[in-house]
């Protein structure tokens, strides 16, 4: 068998361990699934941006009012007062109403962090083969203005162009957030990228039919995890 | 009066026959004869009107045709496609009260009204309803109508509403800005009425009448001639035609310009404006002749052509919108249709027919915006002529028609089979039989066991009878009505009497003609049969519906309504429990008053299905013991999706929209839900506390539809777990196309080698291999990625089924397509649930054992994938203890999943009663057979590359049934009309 071979024979390998990796495992009890997107009035003691896990309860107060997106369903709630129960793919809601949309996203592609991913099931795609400019972006999104969670110590994501030429975005990390819906700027449709933040990086791709500036926040993130 | 025609006595009869019902005979329906019904009432609904059309209106701005019917709704359609918009119903009664007899849209499109039997005869208080268009909501409710409303208007500024009126009241006109009343103009001509110029030219179409004006038995005309017709021209002015042969010209504010006798003589029944004022154009019943008069002094100008017309009347006029062409059409017939006439140069020039009505007469004509008319036909029938007088298109009935079945409508001798013809001259025929639960299209002719109606005995002989009032018995004369008209009758074999049916009742006359009971038909009754016991009666009926009866009191015990397709049936009792083809659970439903103030509303029997879906009942309801079950479903009643509107128009080019509804919770019932699907797959959902939206107030709901066109609907969930009709919206993207193609994921389970030897079949696990190789050639074609699961024999194991069924929720997601394929044994339990035998079932132990069919609705219907079920499970017996017959109801499960409300599109390999076919030639079953063969490429039925849900349902319906020499007739249940390909076959080969 020559190097050649050798090489193939790896490349495959690391390939199918890339598969592998990539494939969403069965969700379990206590795992993320959810992020709050919006928090207003008196939402006990969820914030905004915060991961849930499956199971958890949380209870409204007056005027409160909830919006969750959950990751590998693409359910987004709005829960207004009562208590609602986090599920896997959406909540159980007592008291309150919620109204459930579907929205767009890739559903059960949204990467998580290291940190998180013992609770998510998720796995990280760390480096893959053949570079990022060739293998096929991590996750799509939905938005022109995605927004990145990142968890650490990282100070800034950086935002880089990989199918054309453009100069890198560096957004300075507030809380763990940065969102680019709260600048001046736009990715453009169809467009592929590469956010990385320290040590870590993830590709992504924005649809080639967005056009929307902002929009449901399970759309339009990638968490990072330097 | 001297009676000339039936036309003409069916213009007078309708007073007659409503006062001959307030003195009920015996044997009629418990409801008070009139009066509004408090308890719901089941009614055929086929989408399309299953009684005459009165009229018409058009708004070419609103894009709307508004149809009244006889058969009490009032329908708008969609002049773009062609769409039925939306069905707005009155209040009803038992008897006649609700039919429609006239209506009209107001000019700014935003209002319909309605009048006809709204009422009780003898009573001030006959009624007219105004609609609003957008919403279905009733406005309002004029009721102090001195008799019934027969033609409406709409003033052309929009302020104010005239109505003529039956029985010598002329006509009314009401201020809209308060519904007051304006004016009131009773046909009475104080001054006399001129005769005028009818014979004033040497013009062979000006043919002078041998009748002379008044008659010589009444010589004051007409004592109370209703007005038929009423219009408005552009400056206001308006122009009336009564049965006393009057024309009368009003100026703006109703005050008579001119009065004359029409030149052609009675019956005048249109007189339409020309579009530049000039002219009117006067047509007549019974005549067949034109006029048009001057719209100034009414004088006659000339009669168009009437060449070749040498029957019927051409009773209603129109012009075309600029003038250039002036129509008209009625009874006249040719060569089996009712042609419309049109002539150019304004009338004067060479008359052109075009056929128009299929079967019955024209009753109405309206102008198209585009040129050429829209026309309605008594079938009933709605169609249009294009300006080149071609004909475009026409809407016919969607009911069978029984008219001169004679001979052809047999009975077994149980009465539990009947055979009956689809259509005159020559239509398809068909046997239902009850006992196996079976429509079959073009059976084999019955032989002797089957019995024609007894028409002649020694002791019994009918004369004078077809198409007559004057029937008779031995030669004595049979009671009827004033003007009421015999179609039908059968001896009774006893020879104790006969059975006659008229165009309003089936009544049972003793030897001696006397009257023993009569009940009002729900049609004309175009033939009728008894069993040769003597036992039932069996009717068949102008609104498509066949009805048995106990010849002793006529009480109804079963009713059956197939469609014209063929395919879909509909079989029910008078307590509303109901047994029915795929698809046929929506051909009848509960018409419910919600007063006599509001809108009516509509329910489907499937809205019933988990109480009402009763075969053993319905199967037994012609047996001599059967009692009847009561029904009632009042705490049933579910909730009511009123409205559905998108902001912005239904063309998207982005994928969030906002929609705006409003719901209505039933009475003393809570929401719980609302659903919102795409093409019959959840996109969002509104629960909790949802008080605030229960009382009808209009609100707003964001949605993400799909990158494609696609059909939006919402159902609303009682807390009694009620669930509302779907209300539909279609949008069309013309957005950007999506790259990628949706993947498929295919869970396929076919269990042959059970482990039990009887139940063994020959072909079920290749039946799943092979659907899910066909379907894996579609990899990069019509799907992104197919990813299967493929479960054979011992494979296919209850633990790896529920696997699957988790595999499909969770890998396929919103735009893909997920299906569920299962061939092997499938069982009802005792209490009629479904499960489906996996190799591992045992059938001794179902609910341990099996595979439930909640168990397979709950997986299907929680996708966001678009979901397909193909299901072959109706196998020979074995499982039951009954060997040959089938073992499950498969038709429950196909209506269930494919109901709006739970969007699964289901492929069953038969129906009811039927077993599947294998065979060894072929290797497969022959539901399998007939889909690889559609999915290959035979199912291309356009040649357009594309094999579609819909396209694949017409093929396995006829190759299954040609293989199985029509043993077995696959059934397709679709929850959104939206369709889609499965498959693509392209010039590259078939697959």
């Amino acid at each position: 068998m020559g190097l050649n071979d050798i090489a193939m024979k790896a490349f495959l390998v690391l390939c199918l361990l890339a598969l592998f990796a990539a494939a969403p495992a069965p969700l379990r009890a206590g795992e993320l699934v959810a992020i709050v997107e919006q928090s207003e009035g008196n939402t006990g003691d969820v914030q905004l941006f915060d991961m849930l896990e499956a199971g958890r309860v949380i209870t409204l107060g007056a005027g409160g009012r909830l919006v969750l997106g959950y990751l590998r369903s693409c359910w987004r709630e709005t829960i207004t007062g009562g208590e609602v129960t986090v599920g896997t793919e959406h909540g159980t809601v007592k008291r309150g109403r919620v109204y459930r949309e579907l929205v767009e996203c890739d559903g059960g592609s949204l990467i998580l962090a290291d940190a998180l991913s013992d609770k998510s099931g998720a796995m990280v795609y760390r480096a893959p083969p053949g570079g990022d400019s060739e293998a096929p972006p991590q996750v799509i999104l939905f938005s022109l203005t995605p927004a990145f969670h990142i968890t650490g110590a990282a100070a800034q994501v950086t935002v880089e162009r990989l199918d054309a030429e453009a100069p890198p975005l560096a957004l300075a990390l507030e809380g763990g957030m940065a969102d680019l819906a709260a600048t001046a700027h736009r990715l453009a449709p169809g467009g592929r990228y590469r956010a990385s933040a320290d040590q870590a990086r993830v590709t992504f791709a924005i649809d080639r039919l967005a056009e929307a500036e902002g929009g449901p926040l399970i759309g339009r993130i990638i968490f990072l995890n330097p | 009066m001297k009676i000339t025609s039936w036309r003409a006595a069916g213009l007078l009869t309708l007073l007659a026959f409503g006062l001959a019902l307030l003195g009920a005979a015996p044997g009629t329906a418990a409801d008070a004869p009139g009066g509004l019904s408090e308890a719901p009432v089941l009614r055929v609904e086929t989408g399309m009107h299953t009684a005459k059309i009165g009229r018409i209106a058009i708004h070419p701005g609103a894009g709307i045709l508004a149809s009244a019917s006889y058969d009490k709704t009032l329908r708008l359609w969609s002049l773009k496609d062609g769409g039925l918009i939306r069905t707005l119903r009155v209040p009803i009664g038992d008897e006649r009260e609700g039919a429609l007899y006239g209506v009209a849209i107001s000019p700014d499109g935003g209002m319909v009204a309605t009048a006809g039997w709204t009422g009780e005869s003898g009573d001030p208080n006959w009624s007219l309803y105004l609609f609003d268009i957008a919403s279905g909501e009733m406005i309002h409710r004029i009721n102090d109508l001195p008799h019934r409303g027969l033609h409406l208007a709409f003033s052309p500024d929009g302020s104010h509403l005239a109505v003529t009126l039956k029985n010598g009241h002329g006509f009314r006109v009401y201020r809209l800005r308060d519904f007051a009343l304006a004016a009131a103009r009773p046909v009475v001509h104080p001054g006399g009425l001129a005769a005028g110029d009818e014979n004033d030219f040497d013009d062979p179409n000006c043919r002078a009448t041998a009748l002379p004006y008044l008659d010589a038995d009444n010589p004051e005309g007409v004592a109370a001639p209703s007005s038929g017709w009423l219009e408005f021209d552009n400056q206001g002015r308006l122009v009336t035609v009564s049965l006393d042969g009057s024309i009368r010209l009003f100026d703006a504010e109703f005050n008579l310009l001119r009065a004359r006798r029409a030149p052609g003589g009675e019956w005048p029944t249109s007189a339409s404006f020309s579009p530049d004022g000039k002219y009117l154009a006067v047509g007549y019943a019974e005549r067949q002749r034109v006029d048009v008069l001057s719209a100034e002094d009414l004088s006659l100008q000339f009669c168009p052509s009437m060449e070749g017309v040498d029957n019927g009347d051409m009773w209603r006029t129109a012009w075309s919108a600029d003038g250039r062409f002036l129509y008209a059409g009625g009874e006249f017939e040719r060569a089996g249709t009712h042609p419309v006439r049109r002539w150019d140069d304004g009338g004067r020039g060479r008359p052109q027919d075009v056929a128009a009505a299929s079967a019955k007469g024209v009753t109405y004509l309206a102008p198209r915006a585009a040129g050429g008319v829209y026309f309605a036909g008594s079938e009933p029938a709605l169609g249009a002529i294009d300006e080149n007088h071609i004909k475009l298109f026409e809407w016919r009935s969607r009911a069978a028609d029984f008219r001169d079945m004679g001979s052809d409508f047999r009975l077994s001798a149980n009465g539990a089979q009947v055979y009956f013809k689809f259509a005159s001259g020559g239509g398809a025929t068909a046997l239902f039989a009850l006992e196996t639960r079976a429509l079959k299209l073009d059976p084999p002719a019955p032989g002797a066991d089957f019995a024609p109606p007894l028409l002649k005995t020694p002791a019994m002989a009918v004369a004078n009878w077809q198409g007559s009032y004057a029937p008779t018995l031995n030669g004595a004369a049979l009671p009827l009505f004033p003007y009421e008209r015999a179609e039908s009758y059968a001896v009774a074999p006893d020879q104790s009497g006969i059975l006659l049916g008229t165009r309003w009742r089936v009544i049972r006359y003793g030897a001696n003609a006397n009257e023993m009971w009569s009940f009002q038909a729900p049609g004309e009754t175009w033939a009728l049969n008894i069993t040769t016991d003597g036992r039932l009666a069996a009717a068949a009926f102008g609104d498509g519906s066949i009805r048995w009866y106990r010849m002793a009191d006529g009480a109804e015990l079963l009713a059956l309504f197939a469609h014209k397709d063929g395919a879909r049936w509909v079989a029910w009792t008078p307590a509303g429990h109901y047994l029915a083809s795929p698809g046929g659970d929506s051909l009848v439903g509960w018409h419910v008053n919600r007063g006599a103030d509001r809108a009516a509303d509509f329910f489907a029997v499937r809205r019933f299905r988990e109480a009402f879906y009763r075969p053993d009942i319905v199967m037994q309801a012609l047996a001599a013991e059967a009692r009847e079950v009561p029904g009632g479903i009042g705490r049933l009643l579910p909730p009511v999706v009123a409205a559905l509107t998108l902001s912005g128009g239904a063309e998207i080019s982005a994928p969030r929209v906002t929609v705006e509804l409003s719901v209505r919770a039933a009475p003393g019932d809570t929401l719980s839900a609302i659903q919102v699907r795409a093409d019959g797959r959840p996109i969002a959902a509104l629960e909790g506390d949802l008080a605030d939206l229960a009382g009808g107030a209009p609100f707003e709901l964001a949605l993400t539809v799909p990158r494609h066109d696609s059909e939006i609907s919402v159902t609303a969930e009682g807390s009694r777990g009620t669930v509302s009709e779907a209300a539909r919206l279609s949008l069309r993207w013309v957005g950007g196309a999506a790259e990628s193609r949706p993947d498929l994921y295919l869970l396929a389970a076919g269990v042959s080698h059970y482990a039990a030897e009887e139940l063994r079949l020959n072909f079920a696990h290749k039946d799943a291999r092979d659907f899910a190789a066909i379907l894996l050639a579609q990899d990069g074609r019509a799907y992104g990625t197919v990813h299967l699961r493929i479960l054979s024999d011992d494979e296919a194991s209850g633990a790896a089924l529920r696997d699957g069924l988790a595999w499909l929720r969770r890998e396929a997601r919103a735009g893909d397509f997920a299906a569920l394929f299962l061939a092997g044994h499938g069982v009802d339990d005792a209490s009629g649930a479904y499960f489906f035998l996996p190799h591992d079932g045992d059938p001794a132990r179902l609910a341990e054992t099996a595979l439930a069919y909640g168990e397979i609705k709950e997986a299907l219907t929680s996708l966001s994938a678009r979901s397909l079920l193909f299901v072959d499970t109706c196998r020979a017996g074995g499982v039951w203890g009954r060997p040959g017959e089938p073992s499950n109801d498969v038709v429950r499960v196909v209506n269930d999943l494919s109901s709006p409300e739970n969007g699964v599109i289901v492929f069953a390999s038969s129906t009811h009663a039927q077993l599947s076919v294998e065979n060894a030639a072929w290797r497969n079953g022959a539901f399998t057979e007939a889909m690889l063969e559609g999915l290959a490429g035979r199912a291309d039925l356009f040649g357009d590359g594309e094999v579609t849900v819909s396209t694949l349902d017409a093929y396995i319906s006829r190759r299954v049934r040609k293989l199985t020499a029509g043993r077995q007739t696959p059934a397709v249940g679709k929850p959104v009309e939206a369709d889609f390909p499965l498959a693509l076959v392209g010039a590259d080969g078939a697959q």
